[in-house]
Formats: C-alpha cells, sequence, structure tokens
C-alpha cells in the first residue's frame, strides 16, 4: 500500500556564522521524495542569513551557498504547494546530508544572536 | 534520463553604481539551460560620508537601517494605514546574461533584497506581534524558465548596481554592501542503469 509521509529532520544553529552539517537517514519504506522545503523558529534568520548544501544518496541535490529563502514558504502559499519540487526522486541509501551555514547580516546586526532551529521537511512516499 | 543541476555565481558589490562583467563556466555535459534564480546577501552598510562614517562607528548605520521604512518600522509606523501604503522595494540592481549560441542575450532581470509590500491591501494584518514579512509571508520562490542551448561555453554577464539614484534621495547617503547571487540551473543527460 502506498502512503504520502512527511519527515522532519531538524538541526540546533548555535551562534552566528556557524555552519552546523549532519546527516540523517530515511526509512527504507520510502520509495520516493517529492519535495522538500526549509522552516525554522527564527523565519527571519533563516531567510536574510541561511544557506545550505543538500546532498540525498551522496548526490548533491543543492551546492555550498544556496539561500535558505529559495526553499522557504510563507502562510500565503497553499499546503499543497509548499514544498520544492523534486519528482518523484528515488532515495537511494535514504541518507539525507545538510551543511547549514548561517552568514551573519549587518542589517539584522544582531547583539548575541540566539540559537535557532532549522527544520528540513521531506515530502516522501512511502511503501508498506 | 535528464538531470538537473545548479551553478552559484556570487558578485561581491562594494560601491555604489558598480559594474561588474562576469562569466559563468557551463559544464561540458550540460544539455539545456532550464532555468534562472537570483538572490542577495547583505554584507555591510556604508555612509556616504566614510569620514563621518568611521568616527562615528556602525552604530548609526545600523540604527538607520533599523529605523527607515525598507527594513524595521516602529510598530506604529508598520500597522497604522499600512494596508493601502506602498512602501519602495529596496532595489540593489540588474543583471543581464549573454549565450555564445543563438540565443544571445536571454535573461534579464531585477535583483530586490525583499518585498517590502507583502502586507499590501490586506487589512486583518493588525497583529502587532505577527506582521506579514517576507519570512514569514512571503511566496513561494520558483525559477524563471529558460530555454537554451547548454552547449555554450560560458555566459557572460553584466550587473550594475542601482542604489547611486536611492543613496542620495531616499536614505541619506547609505549605501548597502552585498553580494548578487545569480543561479543558473542545467540539465545534464544520465544514462539510466
Amino acid at each position: 500500500m502506498i502512503k504520502a509521509v512527511r519527515k522532519r529532520f531538524d538541526i540546533e544553529i548555535p551562534q552566528a556564522g556557524a555552519t552546523v552539517a549532519e546527516t540523517f537517514e530515511l526509512e527504507k519504506s520510502i520509495v520516493a521524495i517529492k519535495g522538500l522545503l526549509l522552516t525554522s523558529d527564527r523565519d527571519d534568520l533563516l531567510y536574510y542569513q541561511g544557506s545550505q548544501r543538500i546532498e540525498i544518496n551522496k548526490e548533491e541535490i543543492f551546492p555550498e551557498g544556496y539561500e535558505s529563502k529559495l526553499l522557504m514558504s510563507g502562510i500565503n502559499v497553499s499546503p499543497n504547494h509548499r514544498y520544492y519540487n523534486m519528482g518523484e526522486m528515488s532515495p537511494g541509501n535514504g541518507q539525507i546530508k545538510i551543511e547549514y551555514t548561517d552568514t551573519p547580516n549587518a542589517q539584522l546586526a544582531l547583539q548575541n544572536q540566539p540559537a535557532y532551529r532549522v527544520s528540513l521537511y521531506l515530502d516522501c512516499i512511502m511503501e508498506e | 534520463m535528464f538531470r538537473e543541476k545548479v551553478i552559484i555565481k556570487k558578485l561581491p558589490v562594494t560601491q555604489a553604481g558598480q559594474l561588474i562583467n562576469f562569466q559563468v563556466k557551463i559544464p561540458r555535459d550540460a544539455q539545456h539551460i532550464i532555468g534562472m534564480e537570483v538572490g542577495a546577501q547583505y554584507m555591510n552598510m556604508q555612509m556616504a560620508q566614510p569620514a563621518a562614517a568611521k568616527a562615528a562607528g556602525p552604530q548609526p548605520a545600523i540604527n538607520y537601517a533599523r529605523a527607515s521604512q525598507y527594513t524595521y518600522l516602529s510598530l506604529e509606523k508598520r500597522t497604522s494605514g499600512r494596508a493601502v501604503r506602498i512602501t519602495p522595494d529596496l532595489f540593489l540592481g540588474d543583471v543581464r546574461l549573454q549565450s555564445c549560441e543563438d540565443t544571445n542575450i536571454f535573461y534579464a532581470e531585477d535583483i530586490y533584497f525583499a518585498d517590502e509590500n507583502i502586507a499590501f491591501g490586506d487589512f486583518t494584518a493588525r497583529n502587532r506581534r505577527f506582521f506579514p514579512t517576507s519570512p514569514t509571508h512571503g511566496y513561494k520562490h520558483e525559477e524563471c524558465i529558460v530555454n537554451t542551448c547548454g552547449k555554450t561555453t560560458v555566459l557572460k554577464g553584466i550587473y550594475r548596481d542601482r542604489q547611486t539614484a536611492q543613496v542620495q534621495d531616499l536614505r541619506q547617503g547609505v549605501f548597502f554592501q552585498y553580494t548578487a547571487i545569480i543561479y543558473v540551473w542545467y540539465a545534464i543527460k544520465t544514462k539510466v542503469a
């Protein structure tokens, strides 16, 4: 039986200018990845300061320096259209690697920028 | 089977009115160039009178940016009458791209920092704790679809910073240094295993 599921992976950005790399693994029952989306508990920091490299199955999807704002969707977007469309990409070995870089923004110029969370959502198809 | 990849070209802009000629090298295995995106990241801000700015330190410029209508307005300015007020977007510059193939100049785009009018016409936007901004209420980014041959060796480009007029008129001499970013999406043909 085919099911649509959405997976969420969180990373913590400890301070301004930090680069955080983490690898996550999807379940073996996931047969395709349809889309991805980035969110944060600090949307403004993710929008103005975030960039990342995303790798799926050791295949680079977005290179280093790809701005996070291009993978965000606000609440004005229908929930059915928020994800970045990736077709039905095979997950391969199921490994998702994200290297997120926070580039401090002079305009925000936050004193003691707090730690914040970045979440990567994947829209997947699961076969049971 | 076709696979998509992206090339990122970063152009640091440090002076008002700066003109940058650049090239984007297209890989050998590119079949078609299929999409374009643009973006910008702030680096720093400067005042038009550098000596005075240096003496004052960075805080006046930061305070200005926070108080200006382009970024952080006071709650009163943001919420009262905002629904029908148009705020000029921060226009940074424009880019043109030329292919060595028949398509010649195939892409032209303006680069803005953010959409300052995202709350325009939204009469429900009165919640001061959740006022519409690009990060929270922004629309999904879609690439500009282009279709040009990927056999071109390079793409020749020109980027011009357009802050000169705004620096004098609207922002009292504050100039933003930033990195303009060009994304070139291309498709490569892969062998099906």
